[in-house]
């Protein structure tokens, strides 16, 4: 909840940042419409020549006010066909793989089976090195007369990590904590320690996105001098900055 | 203004969410962060003065029509050495990359959450979301519930399912969202509020009755932009997953109805 709060209090500085960006209409005409969308309307053109406010982005559409004050969308498109008021072309720059190759951190949410039970984990990553990161992750295992929560850290190997499909592999140690049902009486909780070793791809999805695809075998050191094996298999989302 | 505007209803929207959870550090974080932006503030007006002050190419910048509208005032000062000494107001000019981006939405929701056997009660949640193009986003939803008696606990009398505590129902889930009908909706002759109608599918965990369930859920939801930063909800939801509560394991189909504001930011 508090990385939450910080979180928001991060990007509530954008609004702060008083400002407006002035561009010069170079291309024929510059179609303003009613909504950030590619559906919505277009009711009004700005001539060739003619300078705009751009106030406000929302994803790839951009808010402009023209002299006499009318307001409008206008795609990220057609504002990279004008420039800038110092006369150079209005060019915006994009996140790319190279961001992703000279990431710090990474935070997602992946989703799969354990051991025939669907699982939610939730992830952070630090990069120590270009292809070495130190990640620490918590999930969740609902299982038909159990369920599980683990707590992890591995150190994640990614050998090639400015390809778009990149491999890596994982090897770590944790702890499972089992509660059964609370319609199953008798049955005590369980805590376990865990060692897991992975594998799985990433791909770099957009901007600050990244799929990512994982197979663990883990080994639980039960107490009962047995240890146990489980499998897994993950997908999901995760951003880095 | 209207960004002042939004910034003190999203600190007020904070406050009443977070409030609750993290009463000490609240205070503490917001005074810090505030000092910390306004430094950022005089940080980067000192920068983009020094940025025009250095400019090579005065000339382009003198003669844009944003300079030119903002010539406050000319002052005529007697004894200096031009006669007419123009006081200009540059306007802070940023860089397109500067610019604002509001694609993360957040706010809360409230409405009327049917627990299959266990009544239909109050919910209480908070949305985030974030919008990755036009027509796609995810959504993060975390709720609270308080769930009444099953028909046989009150006509048993005293047989309780539950104690106080496993009667309490939260749920987590993550979405992903598709903006189906972008539109505009008219109210009379002269207004119109850009809508869209969306659809809805993801996947959470629920804590109910002492125990965490995946949760599987589905929906549609109408969103209507009030302001360009302001949006009103109105969602359908089914949420669903399985409870052996009840001798033999049955398959629960939580409906919910809500209503949300987010703001843009």
């Amino acid at each position: 909840m508090r990385t939450l709060f910080l979180v928001l209090l991060l990007f509530s500085g954008n609004v702060l940042a008083e400002g407006v960006a002035q561009i010069r209409v170079t291309r024929p005409y510059l179609e303003l419409h009613t909504g950030p969308g590619e559906g919505y309307p277009i009711f009004y053109v700005v001539d060739r020549g003619e300078y705009v406010d751009v106030l406000v982005r929302k994803t790839d559409w951009f808010l402009v006010r023209t002299r006499k004050h009318v307001e409008g969308w206008v795609s990220r498109a057609q504002i990279e066909e004008t420039t800038t008021t110092t006369g150079e072309k209005a060019e915006l720059k994009e996140l790319s793989l190279n961001n992703y190759s000279n990431r710090r951190w990474e935070v997602g949410l992946v989703g799969g089976i354990f051991n025939n039970s669907p699982v939610m984990t939730f992830y952070t990553g630090y990069a120590l090195m270009q292809n070495l990161s130190a990640e620490l992750s918590i999930s969740k295992v609902t299982a038909d007369y159990s369920s599980s929560q683990l707590v992890n850290f591995n150190l994640m190997s990614e050998p090639f990590n400015d390809w778009r499909y990149s491999p890596f592999f994982t090897l770590g140690i944790g702890q499972i904590q089992t509660k059964p049902r609370t319609t199953l009486v008798l049955v005590k909780d369980r805590t376990d320690f865990i060692a897991h070793v992975g594998v799985g791809v990433k791909a770099y999805l957009t901007k600050r996105f990244i799929l990512r695809a994982e197979y663990k075998n883990y080994v639980a050191f039960s107490s009962n001098d047995k240890n146990e094996e489980f499998e897994e298999w993950k997908a999901g989302f995760a951003f880095f900055f | 203004m209207e960004s002042r505007v939004r910034i003190l209803f999203l600190k007020v929207l904070l406050a009443i969410c977070i409030l609750p959870c993290i009463c000490s550090g609240v205070a503490f974080a917001a005074d810090e962060a505030t000092k910390t932006e306004n430094s950022i503030d005089v940080k980067d007006a000192n920068k983009s003065k020094t940025e025009t002050d250095q400019s090579n190419d005065p000339d382009a910048i003198q003669f844009t029509p944003a300079i030119i509208e903002d010539v406050k005032h000319l002052q005529v000062e007697q004894g200096s050495d031009q006669v007419i000494q123009p006081k200009v107001r540059r306007r802070n000019l940023i860089s397109l990359d500067d610019v604002e981006s509001e694609d993360i939405e957040f706010g809360p929701y409230g409405g009327m959450l049917s627990t299959e056997d266990f009544g239909v009660n109050a919910v209480a949640g908070v949305r985030l979301a974030y919008h990755f193009s036009e027509s796609l986003f995810a959504e993060l939803t975390a709720a609270l519930s308080k769930t009444s008696k099953t028909s046989y606990e009150r006509l048993s009398g005293g047989a309780n399912l539950l104690t106080a505590d496993e009667r309490k129902l939260t749920y987590y889930e993550v979405s992903v969202g598709y903006d189906m009908l972008p539109g505009e909706s008219f109210v009379g002759k002269w207004l119109a509020y850009n809508s869209a109608f969306y659809v809805i599918a993801g996947a959470g965990i629920t804590h109910f009755a002492g125990d965490d369930h995946f949760t599987f859920s589905y929906g549609a939801g109408y969103r209507f932009m009030s302001t360009d930063w302001l949006a009103v909800h109105f969602d359908v939801r089914d949420h669903m997953f399985s409870l052996d509560l009840l001798g033999n394991k049955k398959t629960l189909n939580n409906l919910e109805t809500q209503v949300g504001i987010t703001v843009y930011f």
